[in-house]
């Protein structure tokens, strides 16, 4: 049984150098650890996939060229959530959506089971929630994808935004009244 | 938590799920920096002895810039008119209808931050249909398709990537082609920092699909 090496461990072999050259495969492993986690930030704040390349390419470069300096006592997982999420914001590109994204199209697609009435109300309601979030300030768009694309905390939210907890709490409930008052004509509601 | 709507977190929940990333992010990132010993420090002495070779590479990356900006004229157009063609098919659709040509404009201002200044109400035998938004070879194409009579239209606007500003508000058209591909008719130019074409099919002139903004050619077509 081979034992996963730990995050320490990985980090610990991307700071250390020899003989002025780093490790390129400890790079690698890291990069394969998170890259899903970084792309899946990326993609849902931006909602196009090319921007989303282009941030997690831009995320792991600064993470690369900075690693150097990170603690070992510090928490990795927030680091690199920093690291993403400044990246987000400064992504200059205007988020837009040129071509739906093929779960937006599989989202028409009959569920097995489901009425076709069903069907037609729960797409349109999926896209209403897509247009709500890709319409939010960054702030706000941030906080729930971190809530809902990783499933954070507010603590640990308000830890990567630099905000009290109370702030990203207050954040999550306007956006869910935005969504509510959005949706409430297909009865989403009365869903729950 | 407590008087948070369960239907509503379980569509953002699944709405918002993890994906994965797509192949070949690595050879991207690995191509554009190669891991380095971050131990080096910057170094006031190694940057005076680089300062010649700096000025230098400044000087030909504006030199290229320039080029780049003279012949982005033709951007549109070495995009390939066939392309531009099967861009402005009609039959492709529109993800924005609208007969408002305020509502358009807002709309592809607010999508794809192209500014395009139609007439809020197109008079005589145009009439707006409405809009999309596509790319191609990175760029980002703002299509507006419109009738001309009983004829179909698309104007293709994009952005040209020219720090340059030529010209101002009243600046000239300056026509980078007139072509017939496909049997379609194809008109585009360059104005102000955009490229714009115009691909229209069944017009006898060319200049027809410019009655869009240009209602005062009417009596001259």
């Amino acid at each position: 049984m081979v034992l996963e090496e730990t995050e320490k461990e990985l980090v610990g072999r991307c700071q250390h150098v020899e003989g002025g050259r780093a490790d390129s495969d400890a790079f690698r492993a890291l990069f394969e650890r998170y890259k899903d986690r970084v792309y899946s930030i990326a993609l849902r704040y931006s909602g196009d996939p090319a921007v989303a390349q282009d941030i997690t390419q831009d995320t792991f470069l600064k993470l690369f060229a900075g690693i150097g300096t990170f603690r070992g006592d510090a928490n990795f997982d927030s680091w690199l959530y920093r690291l993403v999420v400044n990246a987000c914001f400064d992504q200059k590109r205007k988020t837009r959506r040129l071509l739906p994204l093929v779960e937006g199209l599989l989202d028409w697609l009959p569920a097995p089971g489901g009425s076709a009435l069903d069907d037609v109300v729960r797409a349109e309601m999926s896209a209403g929630i897509r247009d709500v979030v890709e319409t939010l300030p960054p702030e706000q768009r941030m906080v729930i994808v971190l809530r809902y694309t990783q499933g954070l905390s507010y603590e640990e939210i308000a830890g990567i935004l630099g905000c009290p907890a109370g702030t990203i709490a207050s954040r999550l409930n306007r956006v869910h009244r935005i969504l509510e008052r959005r949706l409430s004509r297909w009865g989403g509601k009365k869903r729950g | 938590m407590a008087d948070r709507n369960p239907w509503l977190e379980r569509e953002l929940t699944s709405q918002l799920r993890p994906v994965m990333a797509p192949d070949g992010l690595w050879e991207q990132i690995a191509g554009g920096a190669r891991p380095v010993d971050r131990r080096r420090r910057f170094s006031p002495v190694l940057w005076l002895g680089l300062w010649p070779a700096f000025a230098a590479a400044v000087l030909i990356a504006a030199a290229a810039f320039f080029l780049q900006a003279r012949t982005q004229l033709r951007e549109m157009a070495q995009i390939s008119e066939q392309d531009l063609v099967v861009l402005a098919d009609p039959a492709s659709g529109v993800s924005f209808r609208s007969e408002d040509g305020s509502s358009i404009r807002k709309w592809v201002k607010s999508r794809g931050n192209i500014e395009i200044e139609l007439p809020p109400n197109p008079t005589g035998a145009v009439h707006l249909l409405g809009a999309k938004l596509v790319e191609l070879r990175g760029m980002l194409i703002a299509a507006v398709a419109y009738h001309v009579g009983n004829d179909s239209a698309t104007l293709l606007v994009a952005k040209r990537r020219s720090l340059f500003r030529s010209g101002g508000d009243n600046s000239r058209h300056l026509f980078a082609s007139v072509a017939t591909p496909s049997g379609s008719n194809l008109v585009s130019w360059g104005m102000r920092d955009q490229n714009y074409a115009i691909v229209s099919t069944g017009l006898g002139d060319p200049q027809a699909g410019c009655l869009l903004c240009h209602a005062e050619m009417h009596g001259r077509l």
